[in-house]
């Protein structure tokens, strides 16, 4: 009620002014009847003033309202004139401290988590190195065989959950440097000398040693890391995993093609999609929808594209252009 | 022979990374008693360190800051952060090296063999030529030379790197999977035919020097070492 009146009280202050002070002026000019026109000329003035002064008090106001907000912090109005802005600037202000709050709140939470998950998959390293150890001295033996296997497949799939909590924080420490592809996919490919051996697939690099790129050493690595993952994994045995360089206008494009199983265009574009494992995913039960999700991410934040030509059964290449 | 002192909490990984170390000819001693480190290092005088990082009360980068204001020996962190800054803070603490987990027992052994050859310049313990015995077959893996009484062949270093594998493990089956993994190099990887082409290889040399032992295949699985009756 306070503030209904307060933000009408101009209208009141109108009517008095057009009314009494106009007529009684009006009246002292001569009468009403010889005036008309001048009465209705005046007041009019008057009406165009008082909305004229009615608007640069609470412009502010009317453009929150019509505009579309981008950021939160656009709740917040400045400088309010106007008790209505007043009171609505200091409504706001409340709604944001509560949002912020919460967000804090939110944020604290989710941090805490990130910590918890990052400090346990650490924890679960020494126990995972104790199994892995004796069962590489037990080598010989065909159970401790697969366990090892086991134990690598879990460390992969912990290693991904590590990228995968780290991908926000990625941004904050790109280093775009100029590097050697040829010495960086044959850093992979050694990384991965005991999974290309165990699936018998033979790599086959075909890229100069002059070629160079520029982008982020650690983040490309993980690429390229895991697309000659997937390339091993669903690969046919005895076949090879190819890595050759096509130059486009201004263009360096690494291909990575396997012979195997491939992927049904109908899954093509889902691939980079979280959770998205698709036939393949379906039959082999392995693939947890992460790995191609963190691919695109990674790219997306170099600026490098990324695509896949597959015929099933056939062969699937993976393009990065640089 | 060398001294290697392993200072990690976890004593199932200490025991078992001592076992296999030990069978490399090295003495291994497993600090017990975490907060007195600097005791301990002073009375055993290692002359390598395995390092892990979360140790109780102070973290190994501690430990680290400490022994290398006595000492310069070589230490190397065993950690399960794969992170490249705990990778360079370990080395700015003065590590010489480091080893995430889970780890690979031979990449041990092959980072503690670099690390004692580069701090003690000692080649005289490590290069004295291996010989693998096998009845009359004699293996020089220095020399690359396979020897049978009085012939002798000379072999290439992939050869070697397989016949000793052989030798070393007659008359058991080795697999495909082991012998690739020999043969593997890291410039030039293996090709689908590695494996066959050394293995004829072999043979032939073993024919050579008319060895009494042959390469027979397994089916399968892999190859073995067998001698000729």
């Amino acid at each position: 009620m306070k503030l209904f009146i307060k933000h009408h009280i101009s209208f009141i202050v109108l009517f008095i002014l057009v009314f009494i002070c106009l007529g009684f002026t009006i009246e002292v000019l001569g009468g009403i009847e010889n005036n008309f026109k001048y009465f209705v000329f005046l007041s009019f003035f008057l009406l165009f003033i008082f909305l004229a002064i009615k608007y640069f008090r609470n412009y502010r106001i009317y453009n929150a309202f019509s505009n579309k907000p981008k950021e939160l912090k656009e709740i917040l109005l400045h400088n309010p004139k106007s008790a209505l802005e007043e009171a609505f600037s200091q409504n706001q202000r409340e709604y944001f401290k509560i949002f912020n709050n919460k967000i804090l709140e939110l944020e604290s939470i989710q941090k805490q988590y990130k910590m918890f998950i990052d400090q346990s998959i650490h924890q679960m390293k020494t126990p995972l190195s104790v199994i892995s150890m004796i069962s590489q001295k037990n080598g010989e033996d065909e159970s401790f065989k697969k366990v090892l296997a086991q134990v690598n497949n879990l460390d992969y799939h912990l290693s991904q959950t590590l990228k995968f909590l780290r991908l926000s924080d990625i941004e904050k420490d790109i280093q775009i440097e100029k590097i050697n592809l040829r010495a960086l996919v044959v850093e992979v490919i050694n990384d991965l000398k005991d999974f290309f051996i165990l699936n018998a697939i033979y790599p086959s690099v075909n890229i100069d040693e002059d070629i160079f790129v520029f982008t982020d050493k650690k983040q490309i690595k993980n690429v390229i890391y895991q697309i000659t993952n997937n390339g091993i994994k669903y690969g046919r045995k005895d076949s090879k995993l190819i890595f050759d360089i096509k130059s486009d206008i201004g263009n360096t494009i690494l291909n990575i093609t396997n012979d195997g199983i491939g992927i049904v265009s109908s899954d093509i574009d889902r691939v980079f999609d979280i959770f998205y494992t698709g036939e393949n995913g379906r039959t082999y039960g392995e693939s947890s929808g992460v790995g191609l999700y963190i691919v695109k991410k990674v790219l997306d934040l170099l600026s490098h594209h990324i695509s896949i030509k597959s015929i099933p059964n056939e062969k699937t290449t993976f393009s990065i252009y640089f | 022979m060398y001294k290697i002192m392993i200072i990690e909490d976890d004593i199932t990984i200490a025991e078992s990374l001592s076992a296999y170390i030990e069978k490399y000819n090295y003495e291994v001693f497993i600090v017990r008693q975490l907060e007195k480190i600097m005791d301990e290092f002073n009375e055993y005088k290692p002359d390598l360190i395995l390092l892990d990082v979360n140790l109780p009360i102070y973290d190994g980068f501690f430990w680290c800051r400490e022994i290398r204001n006595i000492s310069s020996l070589p230490i190397i962190f065993i950690s399960a952060r794969t992170g490249d800054l705990e990778q360079i803070y370990a080395m700015d603490n003065g590590a010489d090296d480091y080893i995430v987990k889970p780890f690979v027992l031979d990449v041990v052994i092959a980072k503690i063999n670099a690390n004692i050859r580069r701090a003690y310049g000692d080649y005289s313990n490590l290069t004295k030529e291996r010989i693998l015995n096998l009845k009359d077959l004699s293996l020089y893996c220095e020399a690359f030379i396979l020897k049978n009484r009085d012939r002798e062949v000379r072999l290439t270093k992939k050869e070697v790197e397989l016949l000793s594998l052989f030798i070393e493990n007659h008359p058991k089956v080795i697999s495909r999977e082991e012998l690739l993994r020999a043969l593997w190099d890291d410039e030039m990887f293996v090709e689908e035919n590695t494996l066959n082409v050394n293995i004829t290889r072999i043979r032939k040399r073993l024919t050579e020097v008319d060895a009494r032992f042959l390469i027979e295949s397994v089916r399968g699985v892999g190859y073995r070492l067998v001698e000729v009756e």
